[in-house]
């Protein structure tokens, strides 16, 4: 762990938020990434990413230093965002908040690039919301935080066969969307053919 | 054609040994569904690899002071309309009960004076009752040298504070930084 991570989780532990906003800064992104890759929706990712840093600031006793900092803020941020999809069954968000994928991706490599990144973006999420929520969590601590099958089970409180099985369940579905999207585009492009021929 | 264990292994390919992953790649040779699969997958897979991690709209950490400060004025009026609450409720409580004694009186004024003094006699016996049991307990603390005297007034003082302190954490119950949990 830094030295300046300890010392301002000591000094928020004694209850200095402007100690903690420096923890907020150094781990934003991957907070907020965890709840966008969950949630689907940059709205509802910011406010769980937000609650998960006052979970976090307010239960700051509870935190084991054996424990890696980000993992834990990571547990916190995906045992909220399960139990939000659980409360509401908001497995499939509306389509219309899947605006500003776009204005996220690098805008700096060119259009094309960029709206090429940005349509990947958007599989992607669709890829995701396929998933069972638990599963779902697996593959995004796995993809986007590199973390180990160990780590995850310690994070979401499961067994590392468990997370094994999981990963294993949430491959699949991921492959045959993938497959179904792709037939769909082909027969898409063929009826766009038949129409062009007549 | 049988697809197991194949259609497990496409997945990690990476954890298979030599033999294994020789046996994999046969089977997709032959197998149209499997090495489908096993292409979508590494489609997918290369997609999610590629992405980057998604990050908030600037000024979050600023954001989130703001939320904290939110939280923090949300529990103090928590805490005015509990107390509120308490108050409202022990005087409801307490008016009928008021009101009994009240009627008592006007309804009968002799009989409940007549009560009233039975309840001051019985007061003054057991004020007799506990001087004398302080009487008992000073004759037998008058042999204790003065530290013992300091050490009893120190013990006091220890369990007084203590209880204040009791009393007010479960009327405010503030954690270090001021927020409920
Ligand atoms: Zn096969």
């Amino acid at each position: 762990m830094p030295t300046d991570e300890k010392r301002w989780l000591r000094q928020a532990r004694d209850g200095d938020e402007l100690a903690f906003g420096h923890i907020v800064e150094a781990y934003e992104r991957p907070v907020y990434n965890l709840c966008y890759r969950m949630l689907g929706d940059r709205a509802l990712a910011e406010d769980a990413a937000q609650e998960t840093f006052l979970k976090a600031f307010l239960g700051l006793k509870r935190y084991d230093p054996q424990r890696v900092f980000v993992n834990w803020l990571l547990s916190i941020a995906s045992h909220h965002c399960i139990d939000r999809l659980r409360r509401r069954r908001l497995r499939l968000v509306p389509l219309e908040s899947e605006q500003g994928v776009i204005d996220v991706v690098d805008t700096e490599a060119g259009p094309e690039r960029a709206l090429a990144r940005a349509e990947q973006e958007h599989e992607i999420r669709q890829s995701l919301l396929q998933l069972a929520t638990k599963d779902r969590a697996v593959v995004v601590l796995h993809y986007w935080q590199g973390l180990s099958y160990v780590e995850i089970a310690e994070t979401l409180s499961l067994t590392t066969s468990a997370v094994k099985s999981r990963l294993h369940r949430a491959r699949r579905t991921l492959a045959e969307h993938w497959l179904s999207q792709q037939e769909e585009g082909l027969a898409i492009q063929g009826l766009r053919d038949e129409a062009l021929t007549f | 054609m049988k697809h197991s264990p194949f259609d497990i292994w496409l997945f990690d390919p990476q954890d298979l040994h030599a033999e294994q992953d020789e046996a994999l790649k046969q089977h997709l040779a032959e197998c149209d569904s499997c090495r489908a699969l096993a292409e979508a997958w590494q489609a997918a897979e290369a997609g999610m690899l590629a992405s980057e991690a998604m990050a908030p709209e600037p000024g979050f950490a600023h954001r989130w002071q703001q939320r904290l400060a939110l939280a923090r004025s949300k529990r103090r009026r928590r805490q005015t309309w509990a107390v509120l609450a308490g108050t409202i409720g022990g005087a409801l409580v307490l008016t009928p009960i008021i009101s009994l004694r009240l009627w008592a009186l006007l309804a009968a004024p002799g009989e409940a004076a007549l009560a009233w003094l039975d309840r001051l006699q019985i007061l003054t016996l057991n004020l007799e009752a506990l001087r004398g049991f302080v009487a008992i307990v000073l004759q037998s603390l008058q042999g204790l040298s003065v530290l013992w005297w300091v050490a009893l007034g120190l013990g006091a003082l220890w369990i007084s504070g203590l209880w204040a302190g009791l009393l007010y954490r479960i009327a405010f119950k503030i954690i270090p930084n001021g927020v409920s949990r």
